[in-house]
């Protein structure tokens, strides 16, 4: 059963890993998405997260469950709020028995995740507030 | 008159998170619903070509034929960037 979740709350990554830790399992994969300082020559000083939650739960469900029905197990949290640099923004992990689905998998559910999931990243940078997803804004 | 929600930076240039659009005809495509959007909030004209649909917390496509009688949830959904 996947567990899937939006918080405002800081990701606990090692409680989320051990819901993938199952003796059916050989492989655990896990990305953790992070707050970076530098995007070339622009400095980001903090993100903050805000997304269509109810539809972007939804999203996760449709994605975890697509997953899931190979036999994986997924976790997939995504942070909402204002975070600092370092911060993870995002957890994706993947549970398979073995390594090459887990990577596989982990890697697409983040890739999809940045292209379907209503999910919006506003910059704070030193020389101006960003907002993803425009193009002429350089992120 | 449908209304529609708006995130993201659609959201701050618009100063609503909700905007409500009139149609000539009980039946546009999404197409229609944006040039529409894009008529009533000049603002947010530039940025709506990327922009996607979604009814119903789905996506729906561009030609996608939208029944306006009936009670549904629009969200216009600028390109994402979560992770």
């Amino acid at each position: 059963m996947a567990y899937i979740a939006l918080t405002k709350e800081p990701i606990d990554i090692l409680d989320l890993n051990q819901r993938l830790v199952d003796a059916q399992y050989g492989g655990i994969v896990t990305f953790v998405g992070t707050v970076r300082e530098w995007t070339d020559d622009i400095q980001t000083q903090s993100i903050s997260y805000s997304a269509y939650e109810t539809m972007a739960e939804k999203e996760l469900k449709r994605l975890a469950d697509e997953v899931e029905a190979t036999g994986s197990r997924v976790v997939l949290v995504h942070r909402l709020g204002h975070l600092e640099l370092t911060e993870a923004a995002v957890f994706v992990g993947v549970a398979s028995a073995h390594r090459a689905t887990a990577f596989k998998q982990c890697a697409y559910l983040m890739d999809t995740i940045k292209e379907h999931v209503p999910i919006w990243k506003e910059e704070f940078d030193t020389d101006r507030t960003r907002w993803g997803g425009i193009a002429d804004d350089k992120n | 008159m449908i209304k529609i929600k708006l995130f993201a930076y659609l959201q701050e240039m618009v100063d609503a998170n909700e905007i409500e659009v009139a149609f000539a005809n009980d039946t546009p495509t999404t197409a229609d619903l944006k040039q529409a959007v894009a008529g009533a909030y000049p603002v947010v004209a530039a940025y709506l070509p990327p922009v996607r649909l979604a009814v119903d917390e789905a996506f729906v496509g561009e030609e996608a034929v939208l029944d306006i009688t009936e009670t549904h949830e629009y969200a216009l959904i600028p390109p994402v960037s979560g992770g």
